[in-house]
């Protein structure tokens, strides 16, 4: 299968720089463990790993992504790779695929980490709640939310993907074509989620069993779809516009 | 490994080059030719081109093709005998020719040759000492 | 091979202007040109890389595109090999998706073209890389094969190692091979028939050997003298 072929072939390009992220995220929190018998208030000791990795993770894979992308351009690499006999959508699917995987490891390596960070600092908290309880809120809220960083992560995936190639059918200037495409996507996106806001109303909420809340998880999932209508087209137009 | 002059049709060349080796004997009667690709790997030409020559030398009746064996030289007699006549033609053509470019005529050149050989020199027409 | 009036604009530039021509199969073609006058687009437009304007690109008889791209094994004149790979491994890769790719005649290519499994493509000299590109086309049995200046810009001897290989294994009658070249001199003696191009139009077209007979010279001056 193409498609398998050339994600393995993106994952063995980014070998090294998967590894050396792996070994931040764990060094990070190794530092926070390390902070935990130095601070008065424990739960300080969250906010570093969050604040150091919920946003930029999600820009660091972008990048990478977009890098992929970008290089297989500059190097004239796309002579080989549109020599094979692949469609637009499996080099896309590999792209985004080993940025989903990498995004996933560095994620879940995080969660991990920072949930037994969390266990360590509510365990010397004396309190309502047991290590079980505790333990069940992070697993079942967490998945919840996890899933919703998740999507919205893959959705910007899809979403670059399709200003990538529509910087590519510009005669020059792909980058500003690229970045002013992007925009145009976000802007339309935009508008289709305030149009759409009546139905998401409608639809049934997700319950957050830790403190009662909860939220709506169906803005995620239009963007979503959303962005594999974008990345449909962006494969489309690799196929039937892109000259390389 | 001859070099072809690229203003000639190349499979001319060829041709010539094995009419060439037939008339001086190493390539006998009877005798296998070199597969075209042996040739076009020796060469350097494209195989295309050795099977056009071997077909044209087939159509004059110099080489014959048994299938699935190869191409073998014709094993009749007469076939040297043409061969060396048309060569020995294309020489003289080719003497008058160039003596022609320096100004004789045929019969001028005629009488060139011949003094040649009364000069001296063994029957081969080759000059003994300085003249 | 077949261009019904093919058209390739770039902006405003016409770089093929409405070409008509038949290749046939199983013959060595060599498409002649000075610099824009087209024979990359041309290759690259049967290579399904680019997308004719107008008109169409067939390649035994369809038009090109994914499904020919498995019956054609194009060369760029640039390193279009990921520099990361080693030579084995670009291999390997490539293996994936051409079935037709034999890896022990792509080893013994390789190894004919003085190079190592080992070494990282990324380190490999502008005729190295020639010699590799051409190897791995070469360990192929495509029908067709496109060489886009095959000899241009690298070392006496990794020309007649290419040359050489060419020669070698080519299956006269089964594959087509179109090549551009500005070393004329050299490689004519490969040339089935020849194809002179100027400005996106075809200015002269025949058989090598014809061309010779006709013009009683070289296809190379032949060349001098088209475009001076």
């Amino acid at each position: 299968m193409y498609t398998i072929a050339l994600l393995g072939h993106e994952l063995k390009k980014r070998q090294l720089p998967i590894v050396l992220t792996l070994l931040a995220i764990g060094a990070l929190f190794l530092y926070s463990f390390s902070l935990l018998n130095k601070v008065a208030d424990q739960a300080q000791v969250l906010i570093l790993p969050v604040l150091a990795l919920a946003f930029p993770l999600i820009l660091w894979t972008l990048w990478n992504h977009w890098q992929s992308l970008r290089e297989e351009w500059q190097e004239r690499t796309t002579h080989l790779l549109f020599s094979f006999p692949v469609r637009g959508w499996q080099v896309l699917l590999a792209k985004g695929g080993a940025a989903a995987i990498s995004f996933a490891l560095f994620t879940l390596l995080s969660a991990v980490l920072g949930g037994a960070l969390v266990m360590k600092v509510f365990s010397s908290i004396p309190g309502e709640i047991s290590q079980e309880e505790l333990w069940h809120f992070l697993f079942s809220d967490g998945s919840k939310l996890y899933l919703q960083y998740l999507l919205i992560t893959l959705s910007f995936i899809g979403f670059s993907q399709l200003a990538f190639v529509l910087g590519q059918l510009a005669p020059r200037w792909h980058g500003i074509f690229s970045t002013g495409g992007f925009l145009v996507i976000l802007y339309l996106v935009g508008k289709l989620m305030i149009w759409l806001r009546p139905v998401f109303s409608i639809l049934p909420h997700v319950n957050l069993e830790f403190g009662s809340g909860g939220f709506n998880p169906w803005y995620t999932v239009a963007l979503f779809l959303f962005s594999l209508i974008a990345a449909g087209t962006a494969s489309w137009l690799l196929d039937q516009k892109v000259d390389f | 490994m001859p070099q072809f002059d690229p203003a000639i049709p190349i499979y001319r060349q060829i041709m010539d080059e094995i009419s060439g080796q037939i008339i001086s004997g190493k390539l006998k009667a009877g005798g296998q030719l070199p597969s075209v690709r042996e040739l076009a790997q020796t060469f350097q030409v494209n195989p295309n081109t050795i099977a056009r020559a071997y077909r044209e030398l087939e159509r004059e009746g110099i080489v014959f093709t048994r299938r699935g064996q190869g191409t073998f030289v014709s094993e009749e007699e007469g076939i040297f005998v043409t061969l060396k006549r048309e060569r020995a033609e294309a020489i003289i053509a080719s003497f008058f020719r160039e003596m022609s470019s320096l100004g004789f005529s045929r019969q001028e050149s005629l009488a060139w040759a011949q003094e040649s050989i009364n000069r001296g020199g063994d029957k081969n027409g080759a000059r003994i000492g300085r003249q | 091979m077949v261009a019904n009036n093919l058209i390739k604009k770039y902006g405003h530039t016409l770089a093929l202007c409405g070409l008509n021509l038949e290749i046939p199969k199983g013959k060595i073609v060599a498409l002649l040109g000075p610099n824009g006058s087209g024979k990359s687009t041309l290759l690259k437009l049967f290579a399904g890389l680019i997308h004719p304007t107008a008109g169409e690109a067939l390649v035994l008889g369809e038009r090109a595109g994914v499904k020919t791209k498995s019956k054609v094994a194009y060369v760029p004149e640039f390193n279009h090999l990921y520099r990361w790979q080693t030579v084995e491994e670009a291999t390997r890769f490539a293996m994936k998706f051409f079935s037709d790719l034999d890896y022990e005649l792509a080893q013994k290519l390789i190894e004919e073209m003085q190079l190592e499994p080992e070494q990282k493509i990324g380190s490999l000299s502008k005729g190295m890389h020639a010699r590799l590109k051409l190897a791995l086309a070469l360990a192929r049995t495509a029908p067709v094969l496109l060489l886009d200046e095959p000899l241009s810009g690298i070392d006496p001897q990794s020309r007649r190692k290419i040359l050489t290989a060419l020669v070698d294994t080519y299956r006269p009658g089964e594959q087509t091979i179109i090549l551009s070249t500005h070393q004329v001199l050299e490689s004519e003696a490969t040339f089935d028939q020849v194809l002179f191009l100027q400005e996106g139009e075809l200015v002269l077209w025949g058989e090598a050997d014809e061309l010779r007979r006709e013009h009683n010279s070289s296809i190379e001056d032949l060349f001098t003298e088209i475009y001076q």
